[in-house]
């Protein structure tokens, strides 16, 4: 299990290096002149020039990447061109909110959707088409169209929650919660349905093998059988889901911040992208891919624990 | 009276995968939605008169209308024309992305899986790294340096979803790897070209449309996405775009929101319904056909004590009726370990038990001999009241140790299961939970049952290990099934079916699934612990070895019937049916006796013990 | 019984002190009364530097009016008035600006106001990459006289130098803060407030209080102003109804549903969009040198219609590249094209092109989205065949300017000063192809020649010629649309896309 958890950790860094490495020379090749895309369309060559040398645009492509690179692993992720900040530090004031997205709609989808999934799986019949009809519903509509109509209705309209704005937990515990409810739902609906699908299909799977008769047959209590027994063994296909779907909320998540204009990554993201600041996209890449490596490790640890082939090895 | 015609259990209806898809009202459904919205994108220019550029500043913002039947959006176009001119983009969108993904996941899916070693072990390793990307910010990243091309951002997302294709073909590809048949085949030369086109590609078919399904609702869905975050390109129509106008306009005309979501999602939808009704057909899983039954409850009938003479519907042609040799009189059932009466099993239309009684006695071993379909599992199981779901079995009677079972429901069987009857499966390694320890799985029906401490149940469990064999029971009690091999999975179970004590056991062929010698084994144990305790056994089988080794009486079933009940004696020496007698000509003959095991086996351990001939000497059994 | 006193003492003291929470959370407080004066406003974007050198004109002001003085100041109506500079002259060519300087001002750092300080700062934009060097190009060299006078030599006559050392081209900082480098994140200025930075998140809200030690604190009544950027208009529309903000920008699109809501809407003329028609040589599309061809196009286009459906009226009709309120606006002028494809389409006819001629033109979402479909169908109708290229809006500054699109939409600035609005039309980089015209000319130098009071009437007479040339098709000005709420008044400023600062009060 040490040894599993080792390796993981070990890909894990493997794959933040490449991934940054990979962005890095991406975004540096050519295209649109980042230092004429802050400056917006009335800059004069002067001015532009001027820009380009205060970020150091003009210096050999190697040595830029090396730059970074000393400067990453050391913590030091450069300034964002578009606000002068440090790329450190302004990830590290957005990240918070959007893994209070992230994280707060794969847990609600979680429990949603494994316990709908495990409930359709039992007890079958009308209440599993509904089901499943529900699942597609929540699978196929896009998560940002759900947010425009949850904010127009909700917080514009019934003004029930505020439609803009995200107050820190340290701040206001309910006020954090009210800024977040409606993006969480927003996000959950898909991912829930994916889960609930998932789960759905790998109770049922259990349900079919041999050992769960045999455990019935020793006149086991009817919850001993199908909560510790069958859910314990079905959970496996929905951990690899739900670390599926994480991935996916990252990206679900910039859409929804962009609707509720919530101070996350995915608010920044866009605007890095648009006003071409290399050294914020590198940053947000690289925190989003290692990220989701953290939260993949986590996930696979926990499958892995639950699979005694690999816990005995 | 005429028998009901001996019908086999229901087998898969033989149909093309096409058209279980379109018999399935969801796979119907979907694929109509498709095709409409396929035809409205490519058959627009004959659905509107408007070209997609049209605009008209008196239209701005305009209602629903004659000449706007879904209303004008924010610069006086008409929307119906641009959802569908959108649908071109949208679909063109998100099968350039898809068509990427599939022609790179899927050949490199088919060489990892052929080739193996580092190739693999490199692909595998790349496949995780780009599933690992979040592929919003590595599409923004790259449209920050290309712009809105939409082609280029599809290929990209195409890259990024390729992985899918590649993890599914690869599995596919090692399972059929691995068959011995393409060993064979490339001792005959075929290239692995042939190979995978011919065997492989065709069972992974199935999953890259279901995948390819999926792919492409999220590809139009990621591609109107980034529209709606102003990154598309507005003079191109298209639903994302629409939306990103929908939302400027917010606040004059929200109902700009509703067609172009409409549109998103039914579009998405319809292919995740299509890929969850194509996994449905592919996998036979006919989910209209059979409608789950209601728990299975016998109906309130006569009790069994007092069920008397002629069932006539148990009967056969004739000779040897069950009803006849039952015996099922009040002096036979009171105080029987088992009492089946009238038993009947069917699933949907198809009856495949056709009244069955028959008694076991406390202390007796029962044989229930016949062949593959001859019904034996389903009475072991109804007996049990643990038939699947889709079946419904009909009582007159049931009884177990002694108490009424007739119409118990599963809670009511509860109570009897594990400490008045018990249950040994066929297939030992998969009938143990892979989760839990043996230790586990032992301990946990003593305790409930038994209301015992975890100490005294652990030491009891230890015992149990030991009687039934296993040379180091307290190191297996920490063991996995995973880690047993299958004669010691199956002394597990038994020692865990045994272990509440009770009257009778049901083996449904408890040795088939092991090597001879260890059948040898599994049986003497069997014997030794049936002898110790006086259980009472019914055991199932098709091998009238097992039969001469272990049973008092027999039962002979055939297409859901008994057709001959006797003695083990008589009814292997002289046996009354026609069927009895092919069964046990067939099996005898091939066989060897339990006389040339034992000497095989004594052969074979001939530096053991001297007991090994006390055993040979208690093999003939009346 | 004591306990009770207790416990009843205790729920009295938490109901007040949650009450004193609730009061100071959401932003303003009631007018009035002693407690401070917060004045709240949502801004269009981050400010992503407090270096005057870096700064861009319009949207940026408020932060930049928070922190720093500027030379001069502008009324809301543009007349420039002193500030840090209390006098100033020309010499007799108009190439010598002096200007007397305040001797009682003091950085927050405790550096001393002097013209040194003018120098470094006037320096520090030309050398950067702000619109303030666009604003100052015409700087050649800045002397000091003395501590409290500075000499400014000019290229050329500047008609509106002046004006521009009231905005983006004449925010003042510590000269000691220039050279230690940190500027654009530690503002270091001599304003009417200081960044707080405790309460201070970039890019999401930025916290201003009073600096104690300003010289002229009665013009900013308020304690406290928190500028918090929301960067699409669905979010400052609702934080202003929800009562986060006090007072935002506004699109036209919202106003109905603002007034709705009780909040006022201000509004002032501000940008002229419309086509540019660079191309007079005719050198990309030789159709363009010919006037009638220009002038086909200006009828070509229903300007009006665009007004009334697409920016919901929120304008004035207008062929002029100038403001209302500068002195070269002739409202008569707004009549010399109106909407008319017959008459384009003779006028193309008489030109030679009664079967039109292709046009490339090149476009990006968030620059010309919504009126692309207008321009498309009012030029198609006449012969005129667009073709578009889509670009990213980062590439849209590169393209647009590569000299491959003889006409391009643009919105540019009008003031109340028309010699600004030339800059770039005529004498900057929108005239892609640096097309001359002696006419243009020599109006221009003469009016940088003149007197103020002589200068009007030139302009109308340049006004006059540039929409009868056809150099330009503008549609209208549109309106900077403000939006507040009950508990600030707040007065447009004229030729600047937001109010200035002082420009707020709070509500009676």
């Amino acid at each position: 299990m040490v040894r599993f958890l080792l390796t993981r950790f070990g890909g894990a860094v493997v794959l933040a290096f490449i991934v940054s490495t990979g962005t890095f020379f991406l975004l540096s090749t050519a295209g649109a002149d980042p230092a004429a895309a802050l400056l917006g369309i009335d800059a004069t060559s002067a001015q532009i020039a001027v820009k380009r040398a205060e970020l150091g645009l003009d210096a050999p492509l190697p040595s830029r990447y090396l730059n970074w690179l000393g400067g990453a692993l050391t913590g030091n992720l450069g300034t964002s061109w578009s606000t002068n900040q440090q790329v450190s530090s302004l990830i590290a004031t957005r990240l918070p909110v959007t893994l209070s997205l992230a994280v707060g709609a794969i847990l609600l989808s979680s429990v949603l959707g494994i316990t709908l999934g495990y409930i359709s799986a039992i007890k079958r019949g009308w209440l599993d088409r509904t089901l499943q009809f529900v699942v597609v519903i929540g699978y196929g509509l896009p998560g940002f169209w759900v947010a425009l109509v949850l904010s127009t209705v909700f917080a514009v309209q019934l003004g029930w929650f505020p439609a803009t704005g995200y107050t820190p937990f340290t701040q206001s515990p309910t006020g954090w919660a009210g800024t977040v409810i409606l993006p969480i739902v927003a996000l959950t609906l898909g991912v829930a349905a994916s889960i609930a699908q998932q789960t759905r299909d790998s109770v049922l799977d259990v349900l079919r093998q041999g050992y769960v008769r045999t455990l019935r047959s020793r006149g086991l209590p009817h919850w001993r059988v199908l909560v510790l027994h069958v859910l314990r063994n079905a959970a496996a296909a929905p951990l690899g889901v739900i670390s599926l779907q994480f991935i996916g909320l990252l990206g679900g998540a910039i859409m929804v911040e962009n609707v509720f204009a919530l101070p996350g990554l995915g608010t920044f993201a866009v605007s890095s992208s648009i006003s071409s600041d290399v050294p914020a996209i590198l940053g947000i890449v690289v925190v989003g891919a290692v990220t989701v490596v953290i939260v993949n490790l986590i996930l696979d640890s926990v499958m892995a624990w639950l699979n005694p082939k690999v816990r005995t090895r | 009276m005429t028998t009901p015609a001996a019908t086999p259990a229901p087998a898969p209806v033989r149909r093309g995968t096409a058209r279980r898809l379109l018999a399935n009202p969801v796979g119907a459904a979907s694929s109509i939605v498709l095709v409409v919205i396929v035809f409205c994108a490519v058959a627009a220019p004959l659905l509107t008169s408007y070209a997609p550029s049209d605009s008209a500043l008196k239209d701005v913002l305009a209602e629903a209308s004659a000449a706007h039947p879904l209303g004008a959006d924010g610069s006086g176009r008409d929307i119906w024309t641009q959802l569908l001119y959108g649908a071109r983009q949208s679909l063109i969108a998100g099968t350039i992305a898809t068509a990427v993904a599939i022609i790179i996941g899927v050949p490199a899916g088919l060489i990892s899986g052929y080739r193996g070693r580092r190739l693999d072990t490199a692909l595998s390793w790349v496949s995780d790294l780009v599933m690992s990307l979040p592929a919003i910010i590595v599409l923004l990243a790259v449209i920050s340096r290309t712009g809105p091309v939409m082609p280029v951002v599809m290929v990209a997302f195409g890259l990024l979803t390729a992985p899918f294709f590649y993890r599914i073909t690869r599995s596919s590809t090692l399972a059929v790897r691995n068959e011995l048949f393409v060993d064979a085949a490339q001792v005959a030369g075929l290239t692995p070209l042939r190979i995978l086109a011919r065997h492989v590609l065709p069972t992974v078919r199935g999953p890259i449309l279901i995948q390819g399904a999926l792919v492409l609702g999220m590809a139009i869905v990621a591609q109107a996405g980034l529209e709606f975050l102003g990154l598309g390109d507005p003079s191109t129509p298209s639903w994302g775009t629409m939306l990103n106008d929908a939302l400027r306009n917010i606040y004059v005309a929200p109902q700009l929101i509703v067609f172009p979501g409409l549109a998103l999602g039914i579009t998405s939808c319809a292919l995740a319904l299509l890929g969850a009704a194509l996994n449905d057909s592919l996998s036979r899983r006919d989910t209209a056909a059979v409608r789950p039954a209601p728990r299975a409850k016998a109906p309130r009938a006569a009790s069994a004590t007092t069920a008397a003479s002629s069932d006539g519907v148990a009967s056969s042609d004739g000779v040897a009726s069950a009803a006849a040799t039952t015996g099922l009189s009040p002096a036979s059932t009171a105080g029987a370990a088992l009492v089946v009466d009238g038993l009947r099993v069917s699933y949907g239309a198809t009856e495949v038990v056709h009244g069955v009684s028959f008694t076991v006695q406390p202390g007796e071993v029962v044989g229930l001999v016949g062949e593959s379909g001859s019904g034996k599992t389903q009475v072991a199981l109804a007996s049990l009241g643990l038939l699947p779901d889709t079946a419904r079995p009909v009582l007159r009677g049931l009884g177990i140790d002694g108490v009424d079972a007739t119409g118990f429901t599963d809670r009511d069987f509860r109570r009897v299961r594990g400490t008045r009857i018990a249950y040994v499966p066929q297939e030992p390694l998969s009938n143990l939970d892979p989760a839990f320890t043996v230790g586990y799985q032992l301990i946990e029906p003593m305790r409930h049952h038994l209301k015992i401490s975890k100490a005294e149940a652990h030491n009891k469990a230890v015992a149990l290990l030991a009687r039934v064999g296993i040379t180091e029971p307290e190191a297996t009690m920490a063991r996995y099934p995973h880690q047993l091999s299958g004669g010691m999975a199956q002394r597990v179970l038994i020692a865990a079916a045994v272990s509440c004590d009770p009257a009778l056991l049901i083996a449904d062929e408890p040795t088939t699934a092991l090597d001879v010698t260890v059948q040898a084994e599994v049986l003497d144990l069997l014997r030794d612990l049936q002898r110790e305790s006086r259980m009472a056994i019914l055991i199932v089988t098709h091998n009238f070895g097992v039969v001469a080794d272990l049973c008092d009486r027999v039962l002979v079933m055939r297409s859901g019937e008994v057709v001959e009940q006797g003695t083990a004696a008589t009814i292997l020496t002289a046996p009354q049916h026609e069927y009895t007698r092919a069964l046990l000509g067939a099996s005898l003959d091939s066989a060897p006796s339990r006389r040339d095991r034992d000497r095989a086996l004594t052969a074979a351990s001939a530096v053991s013990s001297t007991d090994s001939s006390l055993t040979a000497s208690e093999t003939t059994h009346a | 019984m004591s306990r009770f006193t207790v416990f009843g003492a205790a729920l009295l003291v938490s109901a007040v002190a949650l009450t004193g929470c609730a009061a100071t959370t959401g932003g303003t407080s009631a007018a009035g009364d002693d407690a401070e004066k917060v004045l709240t406003i949502g801004a269009f974007y981050d400010q992503p530097s407090f270096n005057p050198a870096d700064s861009g004109s319009g949207h940026p002001v408020q932060y930049m009016q928070a922190v720093y003085d500027s030379l001069t100041k502008l009324d809301p109506d543009g007349t420039v008035q002193p500030s840090l500079a209390t006098s100033w002259s020309y010499n007799d060519t108009k190439t010598v600006l002096t200007l007397e300087l305040r001797d009682d001002v003091t950085f927050s750092d405790g550096t001393a106001f002097t013209a040194e300080a003018v120098k470094a700062n006037l320096e520090n934009v030309l050398a950067g990459s702000g619109q303030g060097s666009s604003s100052l190009a015409s700087i050649q060299s800045v002397e000091v006289a003395s501590d409290t006078s500075a000499t400014i030599t000019l290229t050329a006559p500047d008609p509106a130098l002046l004006y521009s050392l009231g905005q983006e081209g004449g925010f003042i900082a510590s000269p000691t803060a220039i050279t230690a480098g940190d500027l654009a994140t530690t503002p270091v200025g001599s304003g009417p407030y200081l960044l707080d930075a405790a309460q201070t998140t970039a890019g999401s809200e930025y916290t201003f209080t009073r600096n104690p030690d300003y010289w002229n604190t009665d013009e900013f009544p308020y304690d406290e102003v928190v500028i918090k950027p929301l960067l699409t208009e669905a979010a400052r529309l609702n934080a202003l109804k929800s009562g986060q903000v006090d007072a935002t920008g506004g699109v036209a699109k919202m106003v109905a549903e603002a007034e709705g809501s009780g909040l006022t809407v201000t509004t002032a003329p501000g940008d002229w969009q419309g086509l540019h028609i660079a191309d007079r040589a005719g050198e990309v599309v030789p159709a363009l040198a010919d006037v009638r061809v220009r002038q086909a196009i200006n009828f070509a286009i229903d300007a009006e219609g665009i007004l009334e459906t697409i920016r919901l009226g929120y304008g004035e009709r207008s062929s002029q590249i100038f403001s209302p309120s500068g002195s070269a606006w002739d409202a008569e002028l707004n009549e010399a094209y109106p909407y008319d494809p017959e008459e384009a389409r003779a006028l193309l006819a008489d030109a030679g092109y009664a079967d039109g001629f292709d046009l490339p033109m090149v476009l990006s979402t968030d620059y010309l989205g919504d009126v692309q479909a207008a321009i498309e169908q009012g030029l198609g109708d006449v012969g005129i065949r667009v073709q578009w290229t889509s670009v990213p809006l980062t590439s849209l500054g590169a393209e647009m300017f590569s000299g491959k699109y003889p006409v391009y939409f643009a919105k540019l600035a009008t003031t109340p000063i028309p010699w600004k609005d030339l800059q770039l039309p005529i004498s900057g980089m929108y005239n892609l192809y640096g097309t001359e015209d002696a006419t243009v000319t020599s109006l221009m130098s003469e009016i940088g020649a003149a007197d103020d009071a002589e200068t009007g009437a030139l302009y109308q007479e340049l006004n006059e010629y540039l929409v009868t040339e056809a150099w330009f098709d503008p549609w209208y000005v549109q309106d900077n649309i403000y939006l507040s709420n009950n508990t600030v008044e707040v007065e447009m400023q004229q030729g600047q896309i937001i109010p200035s600062l002082y420009n707020y009060s709070p509500a009676e």
